[in-house]
């Protein structure tokens, strides 16, 4: 026991007065309580005692008394203290405490029943009851609770004394107040008239309760939400980390669809120069199918880790891609199979649509990234690249359709010249743009990168493939597809090797961490 | 005869008590009776009171005459907001006594009229039922007896479910 070094045995003291103490008298207890509680009203009434009375109006000696009035002492004390000392105890307890205290005997209970101790209670909890602005702010900030829009919403439209639109933001909170049972809203913008609120309630235990009931099942729901997005949130970070790396995206996807084409231009290869003979000239085109599988397959992964609503947007998007992307090759793969009879530019209808749909999405997305501040260099190249790459192709394919249906009669050089023309100037200016904004080091070696696949593949291949159809310099096919082949099979590589990291960083995340 | 400034409390239990004038005015009812007693040297008897509680009454009153909170100023200015957690250091060492002594300090500083004494120990005690999560903890904690049939026991948990289970 930690006491004050006055007393030295207090415990003895205290036996010895139990033994000779008295009950007190009831009558004096009521008294002292109609005392105490005026003082508490804030009037504060001197209560003498009667000795006391006895030396001021009769003016002689007090004879030492006999009996001591005391108060008995003994361990059950708490319940049997005065009631105005139990409502100023509750003065200082939250209502659920003063619940709990009130449920553990009847004495206490009779005690807590008391309207003035709730209304009081009302006061210091008074953000249940009514609240201004300023109350409704600290104690949302201080409870972390918030509410929709829309409540407020419903809140502002049902009763205009709520405090104004332009005050609320969407993370404060509704209140809803009750007036004597009714569910309407009570809001009370001045202390003063919450005051009166709360001295003109009916039953203010009741009505607090109510309140608290609704806010408490107001919090859980929110906890509820809260919780959701703190879930929903780590498993987008989870996702983050592991499947849009940038070795991922830019390794991982690209190498299935170049990995098809490169074992696609390989069996050409073998077919047309080796005259290897195949059943059929569809399994030609069959490994493009690869691909597909793969990135169908990453997709769906992909879905597991994402929230419910991504999961919806995967599934679609998986076949839009089967659709969309794969669609011409079908195309492509069902004329040289000579399972129709359609002409090539009906064959290339879906790739030119979708050609035509990269070429508007990039046009806006370059316009667009153009004009935002602060500009994204990165976005500019890459849009500008896609635009000119596409529309390139797009230009290519008609007049690759035309010259295979026999319509017109140019040299192959004029049917690659949209790639000559388009496909490297993208490059050389985003590299040449990077240059000079030295300050992002990273968009320089892009730009670069760029320029070097570009031509590679799209400048010097269509260059080859002219050589090779037009004149006699170039005697094999091989060699034309020499620089495709170094490509297609160096950015599979590159993307394996991303698809490994990520596989040891999926289960060892400071590896791939320390890596970069 | 007590000495010049002096006054002389007797408890219940006839304990004697020479307290300063000043430090005795700290009791609303002390002062006002001082007012009403010509008589320097008459014993002041606090009837309700015994020699062990007053003793503590008076180290609390000499202790806070000498060592005058700055907080007096700042109390009404927050009215709607009852803390619980702003007990000085000395007064929570002065609160951490027994729970009969506690209470009856509680009664002694109703009966003394000394509002910060008062304050302090209601602000103990009720830290003591805050610290509680149910009505049982409450009654283990101040050996409250349970006088409830059961089937009020009933209602009432029925009553309060919604507070009661916490997650």
């Amino acid at each position: 026991m930690k006491s004050t070094d006055l007393l030295d045995n207090p415990r003895t003291l205290l036996e010895e007065d139990q033994e000779e103490n008295q009950k007190e008298d009831p009558e004096i207890t009521a008294e002292k309580q109609r005392h105490n509680y005026m003082r508490i009203q804030g009037t504060t009434l001197l209560r003498l005692p009667e000795s006391i009375y006895d030396s001021l109006y009769r003016s002689d000696s007090l004879p030492p008394k006999e009996k001591q009035k005391t108060t008995p002492l003994n361990d059950e004390t708490f319940d049997k203290l005065p009631m105005e000392i139990i409502w100023e105890i509750c003065e200082y307890l939250e209502p659920v405490s003063i619940l709990n205290l009130e449920n553990t005997c009847t004495n206490l209970y009779d005690s807590c029943q008391d309207k003035e101790i709730w209304r009081k209670v009302c006061y210091h909890y008074q953000i249940l009851l009514a609240c201004d602005e300023f109350y409704v702010f600290n104690y949302l900030a201080n409870h972390h609770i918030f509410a929709s829009q829309k409540d407020l919403n419903a809140i502002n439209n049902g009763d205009d004394k709520w405090v104004s639109n332009d005050k609320v933001d969407e993370s404060l909170y509704i209140y809803e107040g009750n007036n004597n049972g009714n569910n309407e809203l009570v809001v009370l913008t001045t202390p003063e008239s919450r005051e009166i609120y709360i001295e003109n309630l009916q039953d203010p235990k009741k009505t607090l309760l109510s309140q608290m009931k609704k806010l408490k099942k107001a919090m859980i729901k929110k906890e509820k939400i809260k919780h959701r997005i703190a879930r929903r949130r780590e498993e987008n970070l989870r996702f983050d980390r592991y499947f849009e790396s940038l070795w991922f995206i830019n390794g991982w996807y690209p190498s299935c669809i170049l990995m098809g084409i490169f074992v696609t231009l390989l069996l050409i290869n073998l077919v047309v120069i080796e005259k290897i003979t195949l059943t059929h000239r569809f399994w030609i085109f069959a490994p493009l199918v690869l691909p597909t599988l793969l990135f169908c397959a990453t997709l769906i992964l992909q879905g597991f880790y994402k929230p419910r609503f991504y999961k919806l947007f995967i599934i679609i998007g998986v076949f839009v891609y089967i659709g969309i992307l794969n669609l011409p090759f079908y195309f492509i793969v069902v004329k040289v199979s000579d399972w129709v009879t359609w002409s090539w530019l009906k064959v290339f209808i879906p790739l030119l649509i979708f050609s035509g749909l990269v070429i508007v999405g990039a046009l806006i997305g370059l316009i667009v990234s153009l004009f935002q501040r602060p500009r994204d260099v990165f976005v500019v190249i890459l849009t500008s690249i896609y635009f000119a790459l596409f529309s390139a192709f797009f230009i290519f394919l008609i007049f690759l359709g035309l010259k295979l249906d026999h319509k017109i009669n140019w040299n192959w050089g004029y049917v690659f010249c949209p790639f000559f023309v388009l496909s490297a100037l993208p490059s050389i200016v985003s590299w040449i743009y990077g240059f000079f904004s030295q300050s992002n080091y990273c968009i320089f070696l892009w730009a670069g990168l760029f320029f070097i696949v570009g031509t590679v593949t799209i400048w010097i291949t269509p260059l080859l493939f002219t050589l090779w159809l037009e004149t006699d310099r170039i005697p094999t096919f091989t060699r034309v597809l020499i620089p495709i082949y170094i490509i297609t099979a160096g950015y599979p590589l590159a993307g394996v090797g991303g698809f490994i990291l990520w596989i040891i960083g999926f289960f060892n995340k400071d590896f791939v961490r320390n890596f970069f | 005869m007590t000495e010049l400034g002096k006054i002389k409390l007797v408890s219940s239990d006839s304990q004697e008590f020479e307290v300063d004038r000043e430090v005795a005015a700290m009791s609303q009812t002390i002062k006002n009776l001082l007012e009403a007693i010509e008589d320097e040297n008459t014993a002041i008897p606090i009837e309700n009171v015994k020699g062990e509680i007053l003793e503590r009454v008076i180290h609390y009153c000499e202790h806070h005459y000498n060592h005058p909170s700055p907080k007096n100023l700042t109390e009404n200015e927050n009215e709607y907001e009852r803390r619980t957690d702003d007990i000085e250091p000395w007064d929570q060492t002065f609160c951490n006594v027994e729970q009969p002594i506690l209470f009856e300090l509680i009664l002694a500083a109703n009966y003394l009229d000394i509002k910060p004494l008062l304050d302090v120990c209601c602000k103990t005690v009720a830290n003591l039922i805050k610290e509680c999560r149910s009505p049982e903890e409450i009654r283990k904690r101040f050996k409250i007896k349970n006088d409830f049939t059961k089937e009020e026991e009933e209602e009432i948990r029925k009553e309060n479910a919604w507070c009661l289970d916490e997650k």
